[in-house]
């Protein structure tokens, strides 16, 4: 293997002394360039974000104490739940760290830090430190926000439930990276990595289904619990999560040079290309740095011919080509679409937000088809179609893969909703949320990158306006269309259909200005 | 005295799943060697560099630095390897770079050395600025300079003429000639005809193989990069 240390003899005196004030001399620059009112600044915008979410979140969620039933349905199932989400970001960082990750290293270190003659583990613990950290402030700070908005209906001490939760969510993070760091530097397999995500997933599915405590990830949400019902099993959940980190640390000399070097230049294009909010690029970028490519044999090959229109068949072709990852991915994404709707029909009306994100984000994958017009505007604008008709010609099919992935969110949305429920309002949601999913993805992807010069000439107000609409109006639309859900009541006898269904319509209004806007596009403008 | 070439490849291969990089290249490179690596694009000069200085891994077969197994500690020691694009830190300048690469490979007396470096490639007057205002040529020679700042047995260079002025280039011949002399072995990515007098030796490749092993003349380089 390419990166064992199979010896550390030839490690110059002092060698490790000058790496670690390499690393200071550059921090030691950064922050020479930033200047003190800039960083406040920053800290300022990011404690008001964090403030409007708490304080929004706050308006929408119920205020009202759980009744004894609802705090011991809490105790009993809470942690289940809780811990098929840490399973979740345990399986997303085996993923990431199947492919690589999630250390993404600049160029220069690889060629400079990983080349030279020192243990990989010495040059790649500080990146590691400082990755781990700030994943668990980041778990610190959603913990506690999270904690600050159930605590109150809750009869807990309050600062034990804050402090419990965002332990938890600190440990889930800096573990889920632990583990990352364990798949790359155990060079496990895609296949292998899936395997032990399924694992940890149906692992935490068995302990919802059974009421059972026995995976460490339900282990581990047991802490966010504990105020309410202490279960020491929650010390053996802190316990498996610091192991987690400690093993990943300790994997860390397998990463793989030639990986790394691969993500590092994937890395800042990808960078840029969010700098410059070019969301195709972004996707291109991102299939690359998961090496998703098309599949050689199509999963249904389309016979030759037919009846069918071209573009139709030229659509199909795509999608089945699709490799089996993005299946899988939209897949899951419309599970959670589906669960998240579930939870907000149970009292978590925020979640609502979730399932438009995620429908958003697979709409994206079925709107394929048109971000190829785009990738490749000679051939687009040699079509004998007016190149805005072109684009609007791929959308039923895109539309139609759209709708099959509703019905699996909806399918999904029955482990939480009863049957009636999800009998009535999906014949009512699911077209115009399909129709608002595919037009939002369908924009932003032919939006491309912003012309700055343009922007410039705005002035600096008005084009952080422009860049945000750009950025919100897509998704916005799908949330529009989702928005009518929480008000058809909890109580399966007198669910308000006809109010959603009424509601529902105003956003075929949105995806009807975002067809319009399609209809109009041109290569050259894009 | 180790008696182990400096470099050494054995089935040498690397698989990048939608083509051979390269295929099964037996090679052995003895100190004092300075051998010039020739072929049309995408014959595998990159990735044959790339492999040898642990940067790449190989699907098959095996490559030695000085009898160690490449990717070791003990052969990055040994082995500088230039990318044909300069990679450099946006946040250090010249002489940072030239400072903290040079301690971490253990060069010693690193100041006078890089001084010299920097006045030989004429980047004594940019040696304090950031790299992120520099143009092609300029990165090149602080990425030339820092290949050449820390001890090596084997330097693997690739296309390092690209963007270099005149002067540049016969600095560039010079350097590589004098470190010959002194019994470090060279690999060098280029057509360019002015290492022609200094090379002991060319190997061409082509879709991967070894398609000429020999001596070295203009005319057997224009054969093998165009031929």
């Amino acid at each position: 293997m390419v990166t064992a240390d199979s010896t550390t003899e030839a490690v110059p005196p002092g060698a490790t002394a000058a790496l670690a004030d390499l690393h200071r001399a550059r921090r030691h620059n950064h922050r020479a360039v930033v200047h003190w009112v800039d960083a406040l600044y920053r800290v300022y915008l990011t404690g008001l974000g964090a403030a409007i979410v708490v304080v929004v979140a706050s308006g929408l969620l119920p205020h009202e104490p759980l009744d004894p039933a609802g705090v011991e349905a809490l105790a009993a199932e809470g942690p289940a739940w809780l811990g098929l989400a840490i399973a979740a970001a345990l399986a997303f960082g085996l993923r990431s760290g199947s492919r690589g990750g999630p250390l993404t290293l600049e160029a220069a270190t690889v060629q400079h830090e990983l080349l030279a003659p020192l243990p990989q583990a010495v040059v790649l613990r500080g990146s590691a430190f400082k990755q781990l950290r700030f994943l668990a402030f980041a778990g610190t700070v959603v913990g506690g926000i999270v904690g600050v908005l159930t605590v109150r209906r809750l009869p807990e001490n309050e600062v034990a439930g804050v402090v419990c939760t965002a332990a938890t969510f600190a440990l889930a993070a800096a573990a889920a990276a632990g583990i990352a760091y364990v798949a790359s530097g155990r060079r496990l397999s895609r296949w292998a990595a899936g395997l032990l995500a399924l694992g940890l997933l149906g692992w935490s599915a068995l302990d919802i289904t059974a009421g059972l405590t026995t995976s460490p990830a339900t282990m581990l949400a047991s802490l966010a619990f504990a105020p309410l019902s202490f279960d020491p099993l929650a010390v053996v959940g802190v316990l498996a999560a610091s192991l987690t980190v400690a093993a990943g640390v300790g994997s860390l000399s397998g990463l793989s040079v030639e990986t790394a070097r691969r993500r590092a230049g994937l890395v800042s294009q990808l960078r840029f290309a969010v700098t410059l909010q070019d969301i195709r690029t972004v996707v291109l970028l991102r299939r690359q740095l998961a090496q998703e490519t098309p599949r050689t044999r199509p999963w249904i090959r389309l016979k030759r011919g037919g009846r069918l229109p071209a573009v139709w068949r030229r659509d199909w072709h795509s999608y089945f080509r699709f490799p089996a990852v993005r299946v899988a991915r939209l897949v899951t994404l419309a599970v959670v679409a589906g669960l998240a709707l579930g939870f907000t029909w149970r009292g978590a009306a925020p979640a609502f937000l979730v399932a438009a994100v995620t429908l958003y984000l697979a709409a994206y994958d079925a709107v394929e088809p048109v971000a190829q017009e785009v990738d490749h505007p000679t051939r687009w604008d040699d079509l004998a179609v007016d190149p805005g008709r072109q684009l609007l010609l791929h959308l039923p099919a895109a539309l139609t893969l759209m709708v099959l992935l509703c019905l699996v969110s909806a399918a999904s949305a029955l482990v939480l909703v009863p049957a009636s429920v999800v009998a009535d309002l999906t014949p009512v949601l699911v077209v115009p949320v399909a129709l608002t999913a595919v037009a939002g993805a369908a924009v932003s992807t032919t939006l491309g990158a912003p012309d700055t010069a343009a922007l410039v000439g705005m002035g600096a107000d008005m084009m952080g306006l422009v860049l945000m609409l750009r950025l919100v109006l897509p998704p916005a639309m799908v949330v529009a269309a989702l928005a009518p859900v929480l008000g058809a009541g909890s109580d399966p006898a007198d669910l308000q259909v006809e109010a959603v269904s009424n509601n529902v319509t105003y956003s075929v209004f949105f995806a009807a200005a975002g067809l319009l806007w399609l209809r109009f596009r041109k290569p050259n403008r894009i | 005295m180790s008696t182990d070439p400096t470099l050494q490849t054995e089935s040498l291969t690397k698989d990048y799943g939608d083509g051979l990089g390269l295929h099964g290249l037996d090679l052995v490179v003895h100190p004092g060697e300075l051998v010039m690596l020739v072929g049309p694009n995408g014959a595998g000069k990159s990735t044959f560099l790339g492999l040898c200085a642990g940067l790449i891994e190989p699907s098959e077969g095996n490559a030695w630095v000085g009898g160690t197994a490449i990717g070791t500690v003990e052969a990055r020691a040994r082995t500088s390897y230039l990318p044909d694009s300069p990679v450099l830190y946006d946040d250090l300048s010249v002489n940072e770079h030239i400072e903290y690469v040079a301690r971490m490979h253990g060069t010693e007396d690193w100041e006078d050395y890089g001084d010299e470096l920097l006045e030989l490639f004429q980047l004594t007057s940019r040696a304090d600025d950031l790299p992120g205002t520099f143009s092609r040529g300029l990165r090149q020679k602080a990425g030339l300079i820092l290949g050449l700042v820390r001890p090596f047995s084997l330097l693997l260079i690739d296309e390092p003429f690209a963007g270099l002025d005149a002067p540049a280039q016969l600095t560039l011949v010079d350097v590589l000639a004098e470190l010959v002399e002194q019994g470090a072995a060279v690999v060098c990515s280029t057509h360019q005809f002015d290492l022609v007098p200094v090379a002991t030796r060319c190997v061409g490749l082509r879709d991967g193989e070894l398609s000429y092993d020999g001596d070295v003349s203009e005319d057997v380089i224009r054969d093998l990069v165009g031929g």
